[in-house]
């Protein structure tokens, strides 16, 4: 019977046989996107942790410490306490490029992205650099092959991937997005046209406001958009700052 | 693992995992997604994935563990809401077939994975014990009954002959 049933199982087994229903790359964008929701679970989870334990906190020291007048501000955006390299993967800001938004601390702001060419890299990313003047060669936007432009409130993105990072190590630096203010005398573009070659570019009041929120070490979510595949890994936009011709930094 | 690599091995071992996991749940569409599923968890978990050595034996487990939590969830539904056998997902086997896969179907949920890693996955009764987490004496004895109970569905008049014996 052992044999027989041996035959028989295989039998059964090899007219079952089925070809797989998704090709490999939808198993690893499956994997991709339930990754993306524990985190985003994880995010809310922990954002409601930390409105309850400010919560507890403000009423504690408002009981206990009256009169004091000296109350020190930090950035809204800036990561709670003193250890950020625990929550270092919680995203602040959320760029959604489906819907062409920033989403910072309950506001939604309308940026312009890079073109099909040059499109804006997506992931989770954290600012590595601010510059309140930056002069960049090619420009912000696909058509600017070869202009120089000044581009104001810029802050600096490289990818946030734990799995190529040691202990301990920073991301490096120009190997993911940049953020910046739109040209003083222009509009973010329409919804519907993506003009940059790469960069996520804000009206100049709201990037100014964006700069002044988010310190290094901030943590930035760049979602991609659905209908295409999402991209492995961050890309470089083509327009690449040029750090040695990087106009004194004055705040204006 | 590259993506290539994940890909390649994906298309390959997809089918044959399907099979093997139909054997063990006699329902084509169950079979296809516990083991897409426990791809897509494979992914996500490459490096255990890869450090365990056996990878295709991985993500058997895991569909295998799959399927078993999906019944168990699957029974307490029926229980409450009705009294009616799943439906099937894609056209029944063969009649000599379809005699296996209900005698299958109704051995208990440790006897059938035990017959099925054993004699259709070829691994050693040693092997199933690690695998399921029971020792190997139970291992044998379930094999045993198990294939007592399919001998007596599939040819009537053995079953007893077969008691006891584990290859």
């Amino acid at each position: 019977m052992s044999d027989e049933l041996t035959r028989r199982l295989r039998e059964l087994a090899e007219e079952a046989e089925a070809p797989p229903r998704l090709p490999g790359a939808g198993i690893r964008a499956a994997a991709g996107r339930r990754r993306h929701r524990r985190r985003t679970t994880a995010f809310l989870a922990g954002g409601c942790v930390a409105a309850t334990l400010a919560a507890v906190l403000t009423v504690h020291v408002t009981g206990e410490g009256t009169g004091h007048g000296a109350e020190q501000r930090s950035s809204p955006l800036a990561p709670p306490g003193p250890d950020r390299s625990a929550d270092r993967d919680v995203p602040y800001v959320t760029v959604d490029l489906s819907r062409q938004v920033l989403a910072a601390e309950g506001r939604e702001l309308p940026v312009s992205l890079g073109t099909t060419g040059t499109p804006t890299p997506t992931g989770l990313m954290t600012v590595t650099g601010k510059e309140t003047v930056r002069l960049v060669s090619g420009g912000r936007e696909a058509s600017d092959a070869t202009r120089s432009v000044r581009l104001r409130w810029v802050l600096e993105l490289a990818p946030l991937d734990r799995t190529d990072l040691a202990p301990g190590e920073k991301p490096k630096p120009g190997t993911g997005a940049y953020i910046a203010s739109a040209l003083t005398d222009e509009e973010v573009a329409p919804r519907d046209r993506d003009t940059t070659a790469g960069w996520i570019t804000l009206r100049p009041t709201d990037a100014a406001w964006l700069y002044e929120q988010l310190p290094e070490g901030a943590v930035v979510e760049i979602v991609a958009r659905s209908t295409p595949a999402t991209p492995a890994a961050p890309t470089t936009p083509k327009a690449t700052p040029k750090t040695a011709q990087v106009t004194p930094t004055t705040t204006p | 693992m590259t993506e290539e690599e994940f890909d390649a091995f994906y298309a390959t071992a997809f089918p044959r995992l399907t099979g093997q996991l139909f054997a063990f749940t006699g329902d084509h569409g169950e079979a296809q997604d516990v083991v897409q599923e426990a791809f897509v968890r494979a992914w996500d978990r490459r490096r255990e994935f890869l450090a365990d050595g056996a990878p295709e034996a991985w993500i058997r487990t895991v569909a295998m563990r799959l399927a078993v939590s999906r019944w168990r969830r699957a029974r307490r539904w029926l229980e409450l809401m009705r009294r009616d056998p799943p439906p099937e997902h894609a056209p029944g086997p063969e009649p000599e077939r379809a005699v296996l896969v209900d005698a299958l179907r109704r051995l208990p949920e440790a006897q059938r994975m035990a017959v099925v890693l054993h004699h259709l996955c070829d691994l050693s009764v040693e092997q199933v014990a690690s695998e399921t987490g029971a020792p190997v004496g139970t291992v044998k004895a379930r094999l045993s009954r198990g294939r007592a109970a399919l001998a007596r569905e599939l040819a009537p008049g053995e079953g007893e002959k077969e008691h006891g014996r584990v290859r």
